[in-house]
């Protein structure tokens, strides 16, 4: 059975980096500010065509933005 | 032709207004909701007491009022509906997809429980509790939702 994968990022950092108040990226990534924070904090995985637009965002790659804790295994 | 000159202090100028409308359009619908709400409970409401400070209930509408009423509250309901999905973002369309899932489910399950209950009980009138008790959980299910996000 396959078991539910928990999902870390590196959002929360990357938009520090930046200045960035979560209003100010969820308005970069148009998409609300509670979504922001809920992707931070874990508590919602974004789709493929946000993840695409957070790589885009800030030129990285999904991988690194977004791990699933299973490049050890 | 004049041009503007922007400092660096303005250079957020367009998400301030940006924000800015944003607030304005939550306050017109917020009054609007109100003005709805107060039309469609407080009228009723108010008929009511005027009813019973004269002491001679009116006769009920016509049927063809009711009917008219419910399909018109149902045709802007469906409107309100398909212009926050168009706003909303992923994140507020799942959890809205998940809470009519869980009011659909409780219903599903509560119905013929009640049903059940009602008949022992004697009574008939409890499969509208079905109904309301689906809609409370449903309600309790995106309120907590919506805090923890």
């Amino acid at each position: 059975m396959q078991e539910e994968v928990e999902m870390k990022n590196r959002l929360k950092v990357l938009r520090a980096e930046r200045n960035w108040s979560q209003a100010e990226l969820a308005g970069r990534l148009d998409v609300s500010r509670q979504a922001v924070n809920a992707i931070e904090t874990g508590k919602y995985d974004p789709s493929l065509p946000l993840a695409f637009r957070i790589g885009r965002l800030f030129d990285m790659p999904i991988e690194e933005i977004f791990d699933d804790e299973q490049d050890g295994e | 032709m004049t041009s503007k000159t922007v400092s660096e202090g303005d250079t957020r100028w367009g998400e301030a207004r940006a924000a800015e409308r944003a607030a304005r359009k939550k306050r017109r619908r917020i009054a609007l909701a109100s003005i709805s709400i107060g039309l469609m409970v407080g009228l009723p409401f108010a008929l009511g007491v005027i009813d019973g400070v004269v002491g001679n209930p009116r006769s009920a509408p016509p049927r063809q009022i009711a009917y008219a009423s419910a399909i018109a509250i149902l045709i802007i309901g469906a409107f309100v509906t398909w212009r926050n999905w168009r706003e909303t973002d992923e994140m507020q369309r799942q959890l809205a997809i998940r809470t009519w899932a869980v009011i659909g489910l409780t219903s599903f399950a509560l119905h013929p429980i009640f049903a059940i209950v009602s008949d022992l009980l004697g009574r008939t009138e409890m499969q509208n509790d079905a109904w309301l008790g689906s809609t409370a959980i449903g309600i309790a299910f995106y309120l907590t939702r919506r805090v923890r996000s």
